[in-house]
């Protein structure tokens, strides 16, 4: 039981490291506790549902508002990497905008995953950046005080949840149990299958007799590996990567060196949008199901997460998304109902009310957290 | 001077905009009577409200009232006992709501029930099992049977199937609180030990870690009390986590396309408990789904509507009945409902004959076991 629920915190912190490093990287940049993440993630699981199997899991209506949505936000996410002040980038920008409009619009629900998948990455990436181009970074301009800026970040959250709410309806839609590919689809594995054949045909990896994980969350933490890989790489080689360290630690410096600041953190938006896309579409995924309100639970949790890794700190941001992942799966196994009634007089027993382990598993992962920024308040890792 | 000229224009076209408007809307609420519909009709649960609405505009479809036009007032619960208390104050007062066909979930039902005890508003209940619902309620009048009753069926197929040890979970609502603790209540009759109880709630989306303790203490059998769309998550992941018990759903999780579309496989072989199982041998069972696919099977789709949906044509049948036996207004209608109290005096829906004892629970009801087999619901042995 806990080798399972050890492999399924695994799984879990992987998922939420995914979310957390969006988080870090807009506060370690643009200094933007930035609320409006998970949703964000939620709109590029929802976007690339639309594009892969439509009908099913999304309203009528729903491709003109995300094509409206995501035209848009191609349009920014374009102008991040170019240079804004020449008409033809704009126009290039501005055509590619119009295409997606198009292209989501005409090809919702008929795209195969893997295309709709490549395409719903940079594009929630574009979203992000239109977060930060038109809410924080007027802000930032101004040098607004720290909590306009979160009371901002907190309105486009909500803002963005209201536009899904109305995209979508406030349905919990749940996927088509059929549609999805089989080795998404986790099944009893009957006697006699080979492990390989379990995988994709049965949706779960057999490892020993009585232990086994789930392919698509095989996949999860597979991903998770390379993307943590591949930004410790482009942070550790890049010159981008530089350009982003110096305009977070000294924009002041960065921008007399010649730095496009504000252009620089937007491609950390960018970059946080794009791994956040491909969380929220795994989340997506992994919960077979989706509503406009779906990103509260795990951005809520990441953002503990982050606060208790230190924020700001990409290492710090993988720890606390491991450690909150683990203590989440793990919490249930805690028979704290059974001590409270091994503690208690009996004739108190029964004014309790049926006490259940896995309600406590997030109260668990706070009173850490408050634990532990009492000690440290910059988190365990500091940037 | 101009200004003031038009000003005086507008504030006097205005006052004559709201005279006549008042007049005008003035003479319509006094010829028509009002039945409001209390459902979800927003939310995770939108679906059911929808299908409760035509099923009830269907039968006065079918049936146009002789007398005063009857319009059918949707009240909106969201799924939730607050917005259910909001909505049902904003409209309690209006004295053309003469009744209400009400309440999916038990909640909202247990939320309501001061407001409409107060307005002295009788109520036709469809769908809340909770058998609180109806304590001192006298303006309460419920067609379904109770989760007693649910509990006491779902334990005992429970000892059908030979459970020595099942495992519980359920939804941290009335609804799945009181069905647990009924099914907990019955173990020892039924001679099975309760291994694990574990609650989860709206926000519950990943029920893997609780799927992995429930499966470390090996029950023969698990009771989801509660909702289809965690149901399905909770097959979909104790499939993924190798769980290999029968699973015994209740009531809630009693929506076919639903759970079919959701679960696939991982829904086959599971047990769920409805209220009423349509049986398209019976003629008027068949007639009603004839006429409800008919004028809302999109694309002739033939998914069976949601088993309440029956309870609802018939209470809006009983409504019916009383207009057109003379009741215009709150007070007489309760009296009619009162008296109906034994089976002479009963009303002949397609639930069969409903008449109610001197608490308002319909008398004889009782809850019926389906199985999936071949993505279908059929009536379990």
């Amino acid at each position: 039981m806990i080798i399972d629920l050890f492999i399924n915190g695994l799984v879990q912190g992987s998922l939420l490291a995914l979310i957390c490093i969006g988080y870090s990287l807009a506060y370690g940049t643009a200094k933007v506790i930035n609320f409006a993440h998970a949703d964000v993630m939620i709109a590029g699981g929802g976007y690339l549902v639309l594009l892969w199997s439509g009908g099913t899991a999304t309203p009528e209506y729903a491709p003109l508002f995300m094509s409206m949505l995501f035209g848009f936000a191609a349009y920014l996410g374009v102008l991040t990497w170019l240079s804004e002040n020449k008409v033809l980038q704009n126009l290039v920008a501005l055509g590619i905008g119009l295409a997606t409009f198009v292209a989501t619009f005409v090809f919702s629900g008929r795209m195969p995953f893997a295309l709709a998948a490549l395409l719903a990455i940079p594009l929630t990436a574009g979203l992000a950046v239109a977060t930060f181009r038109g809410v924080y970074l007027p802000l930032l301009r101004r040098d607004a005080p720290r909590a306009s800026v979160l009371l901002a970040a907190l309105g486009v959250s909500i803002a963005l949840e209201s536009y899904l709410l109305v995209t979508w309806g406030s349905e919990r839609r749940v996927f088509a149990a059929n549609r999805l590919p089989s080795w998404m689809n986790a099944e009893a594995v009957p006697e006699g299958v080979s492990r390989w054949q379990a995988a994709c045909q049965y949706g779960v990896l057999p490892l020993t007799r009585s232990h086994s994980i789930p392919t698509l969350d095989l996949l999860i933490v597979i991903i998770f590996l390379a993307v943590v890989t591949g930004l410790g790489l482009f942070f550790r080689l890049s010159r981008a990567a530089d350009a982003i360290v110096a305009s977070a630690d000294a924009p002041m410096a960065a921008r007399a060196c010649g730095i496009p600041v504000e252009r620089v953190l937007g491609q950390a938006f960018f970059i946080g949008g794009a791994i956040a896309s491909i969380g929220g579409t795994l989340y997506v995924l992994r919960s077979k199901s989706l509503d406009p309100m779906a990103g509260f639970s795990p951005g809520i949790l990441a953002f503990a997460a982050c606060v208790l890794g230190g924020i700001g700190s990409l290492r710090g941001a993988v720890v606390g998304a491991f450690l909150t992942g683990l203590i989440t799966s793990l919490a249930p196994a805690i028979p704290l109902d059974q001590w409270v009634r091994a503690c208690l007089p009996v004739n108190w027993v029964e004014f309790l009310p049926s006490l259940s382990l896995s309600d406590w598993s997030y109260g668990v992962v706070y009173a850490l957290m408050i634990l532990i920024i009492l000690f440290k308040p910059e988190g365990l890792f500091k940037r | 001077m101009k200004k003031y000229c038009a000003i005086a224009v507008v504030l006097v076209a205005g006052l004559a905009w709201l005279l006549t408007g008042c007049h005008g809307q003035h003479d319509r609420t006094n010829e028509e009577m009002i039945i409001g519909v209390v459902g979800p009709f927003d939310g995770p649960d939108a679906y059911i409200g929808k299908e409760i609405m035509n099923s009830v505009k269907l039968y006065f479809d079918q049936h146009p009232s002789g007398g005063e036009p009857i319009r059918l007032l949707p009240i909106d619960t969201k799924s939730n006992p607050s917005d259910a208390v909001a909505a049902l104050q904003a409209v309690a007062s209006n004295p053309r709501l003469v009744g209400l066909i009400a309440f999916y979930h038990s909640s909202t039902a247990l939320a309501g029930k001061p407001i409409i005890q107060e307005a002295k508003l009788p109520s036709i209940i469809y769908s809340a099992s909770n058998p609180a619902v109806t304590d001192n309620a006298p303006y309460y009048f419920r067609l379904v049977p109770t989760d007693d009753n649910q509990a006491i069926v779902l334990a005992d197929y429970a000892k059908t199937l030979g459970a020595k040890r099942v495992a519980i979970l359920y939804y941290a609502d009335e609804y799945g609180q009181g069905l647990a603790d009924g099914i907990k209540a019955r173990a020892n009759a039924d001679g099975f030990g309760v291994v694990s109880i574990q609650s989860y709630d709206s926000t519950t989306t990943d029920f893997r870690p609780v799927l992995t303790i429930i499966k470390a203490k090996n029950p023969d059998v698990v009771f989801i009390c509660g909702f289809v769309e965690k149901s399905i998550a909770i097959l979909n992941q104790a499939a993924e986590r190798g769980l290999r018990s029968k699973f015994l759903a209740g009531d809630g999780t009693f929506s076919e396309e639903q759970l079919i579309d959701g679960a696939g496989i991982n829904a086959e072989g599971v047990y769920v408990a409805g209220p009423y199982v349509f049986d398209e041998s019976n003629e008027k069972n068949k007639s009603f789904l004839d006429a409800y696919w008919s004028a809302y099977g999109q694309g002739g789709s033939r998914e069976k509507p949601a088993s309440w949906t029956a309870f609802a044509y018939d209470a809006a049948g009983i409504f019916d009945s009383a207009f057109r036996a003379g009741h215009r207004d709150r007070a007489s209608i309760e009296q009619f409902l009162k008296d109906m109290n034994s089976p002479e005096k009963g009303y002949d829906g397609i639930t069969g004959r409903s008449y109610f004892n001197a608490k308002g629970d319909a008398v004889g009801r009782q809850f019926h076991l389906a199985i999936v087999k071949n993505q279908r619901f059929v009536a379990a042995q």
